[in-house]
């Protein structure tokens, strides 16, 4: 990972046409795009993140701003991009569903600290997609794409303050969906606990998430 | 076996350390480090369509930085057709007098004006009836029978002004190196047709409707003005 500054430099480089300095913006920042949208639009993030990147490609030279303004000017193309595909088939987000994850995890070993060892970036991204949109995209946006609480308000329309209170909630929840499978009397527990959080529709998407 | 600590309940403090990526000790570190993980090959499967796009990018004509200039650019714009349309008007207005001097068609254009659009209108009046009912074949016909329309609309303008406003008037007639007083007689005789115009200085217009001996058609004004001659002022007294 590159410091700060030298990655305010490299976003000024890619302006003014470095080919290689765009290079390390995609690899820097298309990981965290395209798990941002994965909870956004489930098995369609990788083609939302082709056509965000086709935009940002386009008018990186109309932006202005350091890394940290990059990282931000980026999310809020990805997430355009996203709107317009969710207003295209009339639905509403639809992450990928974090059912098969949390099956595996179970499957893998009965105590749950076994289980988060083998925690891919895939079941980490789905078992956060699981939360309550407004939630996920908050944890999502901080703590992957790595904006602060201010970033994220402008991106998502809403004031800071109801960033960081969305984004306490969803990691609260997020530690009380880890928390309940440890808990002593699993069996009952679990049929509770973790019945279905989310729709069952998106589970074909699963197998098609690498 | 997982330690107590690891599952004690989620606190502010410990969330705003985990949004900061700080370890906690919390068993939300590995779920949040592994949402951050690098990159892996799948994810930049992209990366070829990025470049491509990048470069052709590059090879497009450099755009004006779009943000900041989008209000700009707007009044930019509007501005640039205010002074374009006011240019035109002006030269419009100046060169087609100008052009109508040198021509000497400006009496032409003065006094044959009202008869061709007369006719037209006349004949469409006539005609359009059993063709259609609709307005626009009138309209057609009336603005496409002669070319003489366009100049009537000049010197309309630049009487317009003597009506309105004689400084501007004098000033026009100026740059278009016309008499003035010529002009003021043309304006005079045209304001009586149309609109009646008051046309205050009666004693210019006498001689100039001797000189051109416009027989058929100052009878046919006369009627039409002689009450704003004598009023002066015009439409307001009658």
């Amino acid at each position: 990972m590159m410091d700060a500054e030298d990655l305010d430099a490299v976003v000024i480089a890619a302006q003014s046409g470095d080919e290689q300095a765009f290079r390390l913006l995609y690899r820097t920042q298309q990981p965290a795009l395209l798990r941002y949208l994965r909870i956004l639009v489930g098995e369609d993030a990788e083609d939302v993140a082709s056509e965000a990147w086709l935009q940002i490609a386009r008018d990186l030279r109309t932006f202005s701003g350091d890394f940290d303004g990059f990282r931000g000017w980026t999310a809020t193309i990805a997430r355009h991009r996203a709107m317009d595909l969710l207003r295209s088939q009339r639905r509403r987000p639809q992450p990928a569903a974090a059912d098969e994850f949390l099956a595996e995890l179970r499957a893998a070993d009965d105590t749950a600290d076994r289980a988060l060892e083998l925690v891919t970036t895939d079941a980490a991204v789905a078992l956060i997609a699981a939360l309550p949109p407004e939630q996920a995209e908050a944890v999502m946006l901080r703590v992957v794409v790595g904006l602060d609480a201010k970033s994220t308000g402008k991106i998502l329309g809403r004031r800071a303050g109801a960033i960081r209170t969305a984004a306490y909630r969803g990691l609260k929840n997020l530690a009380a969906r880890l928390a309940q499978p440890a808990q002593p009397p699993p069996e009952q527990r679990r049929s509770a606990s973790w019945s279905n959080p989310v729709t069952t529709s998106a589970a074909p998407a699963l197998k098609e998430m690498r | 076996m997982t330690s107590p600590e690891e599952w004690t309940p989620m606190d502010r403090k410990t969330a705003d350390s985990l949004l900061r990526g700080d370890r906690t000790g919390h068993a939300l570190d590995r779920v949040l480090a592994a949402a951050q993980a690098p990159a892996t090959a799948a994810e930049l499967a992209g990366e070829a369509d990025a470049m491509a796009a990048f470069r052709a990018a590059a090879q497009a004509p450099a755009k004006h930085r779009k943000r900041p200039s989008v209000i700009q650019s707007c009044l930019t714009r509007m501005l640039t057709l205010k002074v374009a349309a006011v240019a035109f008007a002006t030269s419009a207005t100046v060169g087609g007098m100008a052009l109508a001097a040198n021509t000497g068609a400006l009496h032409e254009a003065t006094f044959s004006a009202p008869e061709p659009s007369a006719t037209a209108t006349s004949e469409a009046a006539q005609v359009s009836p059993p063709v259609s009912p609709t307005v626009s074949p009138p309209a057609q016909v009336g603005t496409t029978s002669s070319a003489t329309p366009k100049k009537r609309v000049t010197d309309t303008d630049l009487c317009t002004d003597f009506q309105r406003n004689h400084e501007r008037f004098r000033e026009q007639v100026r740059r278009a190196g016309k008499n003035q007083v010529e002009m003021e007689r043309t304006c005079r005789t045209r304001a009586g047709a149309p609109n009646t115009s008051p046309s205050a200085r009666q004693p210019s217009r006498e001689p100039f409707r001797d000189r051109n001996g416009g027989g058929t058609r100052t009878p046919e004004r006369e009627p039409q003005q002689g009450g704003g001659n004598t009023g002066g002022a015009g439409q307001p007294h009658r």
